[in-house]
C-alpha cells in the first residue's frame, strides 16, 4: 500500500527512475521513430534486471531489462503499489495490462491499441466499445479514461 | 475521368479535406435500420491488400437523411449515396427518400452481410421505378459471370456499374485462428486489380454502360488501365488509408500517364485493352 512504504523506499524508487532515464540516454540518436527508453526492474529492494532500448528494430528496453533472466515474471500489481494518491496515472502496453491498471486505479488515462488501417476516421476498422457503444478509436481516443472503456480481452486475475 | 472514392472508404464529415479533393464523394451504404456493424478485429493486413469485415455500420436511413445527407451537402462536393438493405422494398423505399444528389449507387454485393434474398436485376428493377436518379448497380467479381449480371441489371434499368466490390476472404493468426472476429471479410488493395480490370472489361463489353473503375487502384497510371478496359470513372478505396492526398496525386499522374501511353486523355484509352482474341470475335 502506498502509504507503507517508507521515506527510504520512496527515496529508492527515485533513484531506480533516475538510472531507467540515465539507461534510456545510451540511445540517443539510435531509436527514431522510437522514443528512448530504460528500464530498472527490482524486486524487493534488488535490482533484477536492467536495460534500455539500443536502437530501432532492437530489443525494448524491458525485454532488455529481464535478459538472460528472462524466467522473471514481474506481478503488475507491484508496480501499481507504487501509485501514491495524488498522482495521474497514465499507461500503454499490452491490453491484458491495462485492464489490471483500470481494475486497480479506474481514473487511470489508458493509451489503447486496435489495429487500425487509416487513423483518421476513414475506415471504421479501429472500434472499441466505448461508453457502451462500438465507436472508432482513432477519433474518440487512443487515449481514453479507463472507465470508458470495455475490450474485448478480460482482465488478468 | 472523374476521381471518386470507393464506398465505405472515406468519412467526408470526419476528412472534408480528403473528400473535397474527389470529383465526388460516395457515402458509406446507408441501410433501413441503424446498424452497428461487426465486432472487432474488423481488419487485417494480407500480401498486397487487406481484409475487412465493417459489416455495414451506418446511422440507419432515416438518421443520415435527417442529420449526415444536410451536413455532407454542406461540402460543396457533389454526393452519391450508397444504398444497401435486405430485399428489392428496402433499397427502392431509400431511393424513393433521396433528392439533391448526383447518384445513387446500389450496395448488391457486400461480402459481409448476407446476401439480399433478391436478385441484382429485381433490386434494379425496383429502384428504378421508385427514382429517377441515376442508378449505378454496385457488382461483385465473386460472381460465375459477372458480365451476365451486367446485362440484366442493364436491361432492368441500370445507367451505370460500379466494379468491383471486395472479394470474401479470410486471414488466419499464429494460432491458427481467423483474425476478423467474423471470420471472412472483403480482400481489397492491389491484390484485387487484375479481377477488377477483367470485370471491367467484359462488362464494358456485354453493356456499353458508364463504369466506375475500381479495385487496387494506386496511382494515375492504375486508374488508365481502368480506363483502357472501359472505365469512364475511377474510385480510390484502400490507398486512401495510406494517402489521404491520393485523390488530388491520382489525378496528377493520370495526365503523366496519359502522356507516357500516347493518348491525349483518359477517355481516349478506353478500350484499348482489348485483347486480339477479343478483336477476332468483334470482326468475326
Amino acid at each position: 500500500m502506498p502509504d507503507e512504504r517508507s521515506a527510504q523506499q520512496r527515496e529508492n524508487d527515485r533513484a531506480y527512475m533516475r538510472r531507467a532515464l540515465d539507461l534510456a540516454r545510451r540511445g540517443w540518436g539510435q531509436t527514431a521513430p522510437n522514443p528512448m527508453v530504460g528500464a530498472v526492474v527490482v524486486r524487493d529492494g534488488q535490482v533484477l534486471g536492467e536495460g534500455f532500448h539500443a536502437r530501432y528494430g532492437g530489443a525494448h528496453a524491458e525485454v532488455a531489462a529481464l535478459l538472460p533472466g528472462a524466467e522473471v515474471v514481474v506481478d503488475p500489481v507491484l508496480v501499481t503499489e507504487l501509485i501514491e494518491p495524488g498522482f495521474d496515472v497514465f499507461a500503454c502496453g499490452p491490453e491484458p495490462m491495462l485492464h489490471a491498471v483500470a481494475a486497480l486505479c479506474p481514473s487511470a488515462q489508458l493509451a489503447w491499441e486496435a489495429p487500425m488501417a487509416c487513423g483518421y476516421g476513414a475506415c471504421y476498422g479501429c472500434v472499441v466499445e466505448i461508453d457502451g457503444a462500438l465507436e472508432r478509436l482513432c477519433l474518440e481516443g487512443p487515449v481514453l479514461d479507463a472507465a470508458r472503456v470495455r475490450a474485448g480481452v478480460e482482465a488478468v486475475a | 475521368m472523374r476521381i471518386l472514392n470507393a464506398s465505405g472508404c472515406l468519412d467526408a464529415l470526419v476528412a472534408p479535406e480528403v473528400a473535397r479533393q474527389l470529383d465526388a464523394f460516395v457515402t458509406k451504404t446507408v441501410t433501413p435500420l441503424p446498424r452497428e456493424g461487426s465486432a472487432p478485429p474488423r481488419i487485417a493486413e494480407t500480401a498486397h491488400g487487406m481484409l475487412n469485415a465493417i459489416g455495414l455500420a451506418n446511422p440507419g436511413r432515416e438518421r443520415f437523411l435527417a442529420d449526415h445527407l444536410p451536413r455532407l451537402r454542406e461540402l460543396g462536393v457533389p454526393l452519391w449515396v450508397s444504398v444497401g438493405g435486405f430485399c428489392a422494398a428496402d433499397y427502392a423505399e431509400t431511393c424513393s427518400l433521396l433528392s439533391g444528389v448526383e447518384a445513387i449507387e446500389l450496395n448488391l454485393s457486400c461480402p459481409n452481410v448476407d446476401e439480399a434474398a433478391d436478385s441484382a436485376a429485381e433490386i434494379v428493377s425496383a429502384c428504378h421505378q421508385a427514382t429517377e436518379l441515376p442508378l449505378y448497380a454496385k457488382l461483385s467479381a465473386a460472381h460465375p459471370d459477372v458480365a451476365e449480371v451486367a446485362r440484366a441489371v442493364a436491361a432492368a434499368g441500370a445507367d451505370g456499374l460500379s466494379l468491383i466490390n471486395t472479394l470474401r476472404g479470410t486471414a488466419l493468426d499464429k494460432q491458427l485462428r481467423p483474425v476478423l472476429a467474423r471470420g471472412s471479410g472483403g480482400l481489397s488493395g492491389p491484390a484485387l486489380k487484375p479481377v477488377a480490370l477483367h470485370a471491367v472489361t467484359v462488362c464494358h463489353e456485354a453493356t456499353g454502360l458508364p463504369i466506375v473503375g475500381m479495385g487496387g487502384i494506386e496511382t494515375g497510371r492504375d486508374a488508365l488501365e481502368f480506363a483502357a478496359c472501359g472505365a469512364r470513372d475511377a474510385a480510390l478505396g484502400t490507398v486512401l488509408f495510406a494517402d489521404a492526398g491520393a485523390p488530388a496525386r491520382v489525378r496528377a499522374e493520370l495526365a503523366t500517364a496519359c502522356a507516357d501511353a500516347g493518348v491525349a486523355t483518359p477517355d481516349d484509352a478506353r478500350g484499348l485493352a482489348k485483347s486480339p482474341e477479343t478483336e477476332r470475335k468483334v470482326r468475326a
